[in-house]
């Protein structure tokens, strides 16, 4: 009888996520710390990478020593080229030692050999990211300068975009972009994780489950709150990207497709790591850590083209690079919400990974 | 000062039991910092790229011979032939090759095809077809002769950058135990306890904020000595690398006392100093090598204590100078450290009133 008048009292499950997360979002707006981690701080980061981060052609610092000799329309086409910034250098010793500094990406030193031929040494730190581009457009430089041969055909170079509609991305942020928006989104969701062990401290996660709601309405509603959190920070860096700096984000079911995918696999890492953990200095001192991690593994941080095989086989176990990737063939490649099924599918293959552990980590926590 | 030494003991033995210290001060540091000079540094470090064709084609045959295949772009790129342009196409699109070199007949030369996912290949590729072409038209001749002349930050290279980024990333979270555990301390009642015998505030304050330095140094030390055992790598002058590794602890104990001592509670003093931390590292060079950011951008981050510091550990991994050759930046740094204990002392004052 007891159990009859415990079941019609009840509440229904939308009513209970509901219920858990307007309490979540009550406990985020008294929190300006919380508020400032979840929209302040990526806003005034994406300003100053947005205002900062030179578009993909722009002029790249190059050092430069000229042999003796040498004629000074080499020098001259350099510092004419738009693609280059050429700083002159005194002699090889400072070129060599502004390139160790990294003060400028490469250098070039010029002379001439007994026959009257240039000779170009070209100086570079193997242990930054290499610059093929601005090797070859010294090339260019050169060529040009020593001027052409009557007897050469010209050669075209042409370039497309397979798949895609428009030009490259050479935006510098329109690149940066998606991997921001991966890098807050996973970070701050996860960060969003220290209410669960609160919770649990004052008591408030017990009572809950010891009401007649089901435990698994509450995960519902811890895993909806932390969905919507990452969508709502997903949807800021979106329209700065849009408003401010003019990031074309391409097909918006793609784009949709992404971002509830990620959410959601943030969401359930959130409560994974929220049930895990048994205070709330554990999540705020794992958090950081994992999230910057998985960024700097899945791309976020540096474009995993610039990394070595190794790590880009690594970054195959992180979900990161799978939305960052499929960021960049909706908005460089114009691919459509079919096109990313494969990206997508990995994405909910983890998101699933990251559910059934919060499953079990919750229910463990809920017991104990 | 016992009571301090007292404090300090009791804390770090405190913090010593806890596994996340460990983690957080000394196992995520020295875990990132091995990644990333990995990264960049390791055998098998930067750009690589597969690039599809179709033999045949005069022109990009000689393109793949000269260019892509040259002695110069080894390790770069892997050229890989395919039967046909569709075949060549289908691999670009299922992402098995980065980017493609096809002939192109009207005009007549090369044409690149890039994909989305890969515009560092599409952009690298392109800017090698056009030096190709500039080559071609410059004739045989008159081709300048290139030699590769290879400069290093340090021997060991990415990890003289990316060990000290890394250790100064985490000390922040190490540091911010001690402002937080006497928020705890107050929030349970045991602070009002302390303060009803005859022990200073001042003395708690200061056992607790030494124990976290120590701490904070150690994470730093041992992300030094693995970076410099696993990559034999030199971060420069010991005794300049620890003015500087001090100098670093004093700036970001006080951005952290300064967070603290604002915030109403430990969970909002951990979410200012997360915040602080990541910024700073975000925009101060952590993740990015100062060289390599724009010129705006470098400015923006040589006006942080990470910018400053790291700026210093690449004068003395790059000129192996001694101390006197980082006193500047060492300056800025105090400088950071002096403005931030200034600022919190309002917040100290009304903290320690309450």
């Amino acid at each position: 009888m007891t159990r009859a008048r415990h079941a019609r009292r009840a509440p229904g499950l939308a009513a209970v996520v509901g219920a858990v997360v307007a309490a979540n979002v009550r406990r985020l707006v008294r929190d300006p710390i919380g508020m400032a981690f979840v929209f302040v701080v990526p806003f005034v980061l994406i300003l100053v990478v947005g205002v900062t981060v030179p578009d993909a052609d722009a002029p790249r610092p190059l050092g430069y020593v000229a042999g003796a000799g040498v004629p000074a329309a080499l020098e001259a086409r350099l510092r004419e080229d738009p693609k280059l910034r050429t700083v002159a250098y005194p002699d090889v010793d400072a070129l060599a030692g502004a390139v160790r500094r990294g003060h400028v990406a490469a250098g070039a030193s010029t002379a001439l050999d007994p026959a009257g031929a240039l000779e170009v040494v070209w100086w570079t730190d193997p242990g930054r990211a290499p610059d093929p581009a601005l090797r070859a457009a010294v090339v260019v430089a050169v060529a040009e300068a020593s001027g052409p041969t009557a007897s050469t055909p010209p050669m075209a170079v042409a370039e497309r975009t397979i798949g895609g509609a428009g030009a490259p991305v050479t935006g510098g942020f329109a690149r940066a972009a998606p991997a921001y928006l991966i890098l807050f989104v996973f970070l701050n969701t996860l960060v969003a994780a220290w209410g669960l062990p609160a919770d649990r401290a004052s008591g408030v996660a017990q009572r809950a489950h010891a009401s007649p709601t089901g435990a698994g309405a509450l995960l519902a509603g811890e895993v909806g709150y932390r969905f919507g959190l990452a969508v709502v920070q997903a949807l800021v860096v979106i329209a700065v990207g849009a408003l401010l700096f003019g990031v074309s984000w391409g097909d918006p079911w793609a784009v949709a497709a992404i971002v509830a995918a990620f959410a959601a696999l943030s969401a359930a890492a959130s409560v994974a790591l929220g049930s895990w953990a048994r205070t709330p200095e554990q999540v705020t001192s794992f958090a950081p850590l994992l999230g910057i991690a998985l960024a700097m593994l899945g791309g976020c941080m540096w474009p995993l083209e610039a990394m070595g095989p190794t790590l880009r086989a690594v970054a195959g176990a992180v979900p990161h690079a799978y939305a960052v990737e499929a960021f960049q063939e909706v908005i460089g490649g114009g691919a459509g919400l079919a096109d990313v099924g494969p990206q997508l599918a990995a994405l909910l293959a983890f998101g699933l990974g990251f559910a059934a552990l919060a499953g079990l980590a919750h229910r463990r926590s809920a017991r104990g | 000062m016992r009571v301090a030494w007292v404090v300090a003991a009791r804390e770090l033995r405190s913090r010593l039991r806890d596994r996340s210290a460990w983690i957080v001060g000394v196992v995520a540091p020295v875990a990132l910092a091995l990644i990333v000079s990995f990264a960049f540094g390791g055998r098998d470090a930067g750009f690589q790229a597969e690039v599809g064709y179709v033999p045949d084609a005069e022109l990009v045959d000689a393109f793949v011979a000269n260019a892509l295949e040259h002695p110069d772009a080894a390790g770069v790129w892997t050229a890989r032939p395919f039967a046909t342009v569709a075949d060549a196409e289908a691999a670009l699109a299922a992402g098995e090759v980065a980017a493609l070199v096809l002939a192109s007949a009207d005009p007549l030369g090369l044409d690149v095809v890039r994909a989305a996912r890969a515009p560092i290949a599409g952009d690298a590729l392109a800017a090698t077809a056009r030096a190709f072409a500039a080559r071609a038209a410059e004739g045989a001749d008159a081709s300048a002769s290139w030699t590769e002349a290879p400069v290093r930050l340090a021997e060991g290279g990415a990890a003289a950058y990316f060990g000290p980024a890394m250790a100064m990333l985490f000390v922040f979270f190490t540091l911010a135990a001690a402002p937080r555990s006497l928020l705890a301390e107050r929030r349970h009642g045991t602070l009002a306890r302390v303060r009803a015998a005859p022990v200073s505030l001042v003395a708690v304050v200061a056992g607790k904020a030494l124990a976290a330095a120590a701490l904070g140094f150690v994470g730093m030390l041992a992300v030094w000595a693995v970076t410099s055992w696993v990559f034999g790598v030199s971060w420069g002058d010991p005794l300049a690398v620890v003015a500087i590794l001090l100098a670093f602890l004093l700036a970001a104990a006080g951005i952290a006392t300064l967070a603290c001592a604002y915030a109403r509670s430990d969970a909002e003093a951990d979410g200012l100093v997360s915040s602080i931390a990541f910024v700073l590292a975000m925009v101060g060079g952590n993740f990015v090598v100062l060289g390599d950011m724009p010129p705006a951008l470098r400015t923006v981050a040589l006006a942080t204590p990470n910018g400053r510091a790291l700026d210093a550990f690449t004068t003395l991994a790059a000129d192996g100078g001694g101390i006197a050759t980082i006193v500047a930046p060492l300056l800025a740094i105090l400088a950071f450290a002096v403005g931030a204990f200034a600022l919190s002392a309002p917040g100290l004052r009304r903290w320690v009133a309450a």
